[in-house]
């Protein structure tokens, strides 16, 4: 399973995506469809931090990267390489 | 200043100075007379379309400019605001629209999609008027569509008033324990007994900027915008994306130079644990106001460190009573763990009674009563749940005066300070949304395959309560914890879906045969 799949898979079962109806897409924006939202982001933080082993500082508390799924993957690369 | 009817704020504002800025929304915003001029064409199409005085009128748009237009126009025109939460199921707000009989929705463009959904729902729409643009295609059977431009040929000058302090002003919908939400009956005089009282201890002037913060279906709402308007301030509308990341918050905040903000703990929290404000003080933010559920004591005490310039203030009221009681925070010890909801508002009344009616002493434990002009009309279409709640057990003794009983058991310390211990009744408070877990029961139960459910609450330091579920399904079914959770979340507002469901065998059960909450809650406790 790739990262995005695991993130997808995330997002649909812990933060309960129903999207009205629409699939999840890799672009779709997580925060402006509510599925990103107080509660969501701190299960995201710990979802990130236990799953791929990266620790999330404050100053990455930003929407460039949690906005998509896409965001949410390129966000754990950069960890990783760095 | 007295006032009778809410938006004599704004127009008083807009004739003593019309250029000073009103409402900011993101890059836009509207001067007093602009947001005055414009809620009055929609008061003037809102009666071409047929509205009497005390007609009910959805909101069902994201906050923004045009959500202040309408709900201010619909004021204007003798209407009662009914503000639909933008992100709640639709099939919730469709029972809303139809249990209030709301025929007229003001909407926008982005909620179009929805709008189908609001009327299979139950929703008895003849006419939404779309606030920001040209109509979409594809009107639910029936319904006449308005587009904005049509707002444009209305006058500028306010339509006559037709109605008087005690009709409604705006229904705020709440969790109810029997499966639907209740509306709660606001009226002019409600509002105002708040307002210029929270007005006048904030000192809201000219030169403020108060946050909104809360949505408007959330009454913390009604100081962010009735609050500005009476003291001439200029509200901000914090976009819900900025709260979401603190440090973006405390840039907001700062960039937006916000001088009076009002929320629930949790976002200051966030805030105080994650803002940046070591680097970035916010030296304009003079008033710190929060409400809604109890404001941890070590995390209320770093954001009163980071924000030594600032005065605290804890409000406490449920919706049927708007605030009712404050408490001014004063410099907190280290051992401080816990701050009262403090002393009754100016004009109200708080007491506390024990079960058989007689008033409790100082130090001893009673559920609150609240009593004055601030306490609600009453639960829309519901005689018989106004009746409980508002029953005045000093109605023997003297002259009726308006009460409520808030279900809250507190205790006055010697100071004269009321405490708040904890509910009567399974009522909970989670990110400071107040939740019936009744409510929560009734939508599990909804699935075909439930056969018993229970829902209960898990104390959390963040974010005052989690919700979990416990279900039995027929023997032999299928269905899972998440297809549960799914389940929810398709009727119930996100706050309110459990953020677990396990599948058991059977519940618990005391020995009158009731479920043991208490037993649930041990061993989700101990997992």
């Amino acid at each position: 399973m790739t990262d995005k799949d695991t993130i997808r898979r995330f997002i649909v079962d812990e933060l309960k995506w129903t999207g009205g109806g629409d699939e999840l897409a890799d672009d779709t924006s997580l925060i402006d469809s509510g599925v990103i939202d107080s509660l969501g982001i701190v299960q995201t933080i710990g979802f990130l931090e236990t799953t791929f082993g990266i620790k999330v500082r404050d100053d990455e508390l930003l929407p460039r990267n949690f906005e998509t799924v896409n965001s949410i993957a390129a966000f754990v690369e950069s960890k990783r390489a760095s | 200043m007295t006032h009778t009817l809410v938006h004599e704020l704004l127009q008083r504002s807009a004739a003593r100075s019309p250029d000073a800025t009103a409402v900011v929304d993101g890059d836009r915003s509207l001067t007093y007379a602009e947001l005055d001029a414009r809620a009055n064409r929609v008061a003037h199409a809102l009666r071409d379309l047929g509205l009497v005085g005390g007609d009910r009128i959805g909101l069902y748009l994201d906050k923004s400019l045009e959500a202040v237009i309408g709900l201010y126009g619909v004021l204007k025109a003798g209407g009662a605001y009914v503000p639909l939460d933008p992100g709640a199921p639709p099939s919730r707000l469709g029972y809303i629209a139809g249990d209030c009989g709301i025929r007229i929705l003001l909407s926008a463009r982005a909620k179009a999609g929805a709008w189908s959904e609001l009327v299979g729902g139950g929703a008895a729409l003849e006419t939404i008027v779309t606030l920001d643009g040209e109509s979409p295609d594809g009107a639910p059977d029936g319904v006449r569509l308005v587009p904005a431009s049509a707002l444009d040929a209305q006058p500028d000058e306010a339509p006559e008033a037709t109605v008087g302090q005690d009709d409604l002003a705006y229904i705020l919908y709440t969790s109810g324990s029997t499966g639907n939400p209740k509306g709660v009956m606001l009226s002019h005089r409600n509002a105002l007994t708040f307002v210029d009282w929270a007005a006048e201890l904030v000192s809201v002037g000219p030169e403020d900027r108060l946050s909104s913060h809360a949505p408007f279906h959330f009454d913390l709402s009604t100081f962010d915008l009735f609050a500005a308007s009476h003291g001439g301030a200029a509200v901000v509308l914090v976009p819900q994306r900025t709260s979401l990341f603190p440090l973006e918050l405390g840039a907001f905040i700062d960039d937006q130079r916000i001088s009076v903000w009002y929320s629930v703990p949790s976002i200051l929290t966030a805030l105080a644990l994650h803002g940046g404000l070591e680097q970035r003080p916010l030296p304009r933010l003079r008033v710190v106001i929060f409400a809604g559920e109890v404001f941890p004591a070590k995390h209320l005490r770093r954001i009163m460190e980071l924000l030594p310039q600032a005065r605290f203030l804890n409000f406490y009221g449920p919706t049927e009573t708007n605030v009712c009681t404050y408490y001014e925070v004063p410099p907190l010890s280290e051992e401080a763990t816990a701050i009262p909801i403090g002393r009754a508002i100016d004009g109200i009344e708080v007491v506390a009674l024990a079960e058989d009616g007689t008033v409790v002493e100082a130090g001893e434990v009673g559920e609150l009563y609240v009593r004055g002009p601030s306490v609600m009309r009453g639960y829309w279409g519901d005689a018989e749940r106004t009746a409980r709640a508002m029953a005045d057990p000093f109605a023997a003794s003297g002259p009726a005066v308006p009460t409520y009983r808030t279900g809250d058991l507190v205790r006055q310390d010697e100071e004269g300070e009321y405490w708040f211990l904890g509910r009567r009744d399974s009522q909970i408070k989670s990110r400071g949304y107040r939740i019936e877990l009744g409510e929560i029961e009734v939508a599990l139960q909804s699935h075909p395959a439930v056969v018993d459910c229970a829902a209960i609450a898990i104390p959390d330091e963040e974010i005052s309560n989690r919700i979990a579920a416990y279900a039995v399904c027929r023997d032999g079914d299928p269905t899972t914890g998440h297809d549960l959770i799914r389940h929810c979340a398709g009727r119930l507002p996100r706050y309110m879906v459990p953020g677990a469901v396990e599948v058991v065998d059977e519940l618990p059960k005391t020995s009158t045969g009731k479920v043991d909450r208490k037993l649930l809650l041990d061993s989700a406790l101990q997992t």
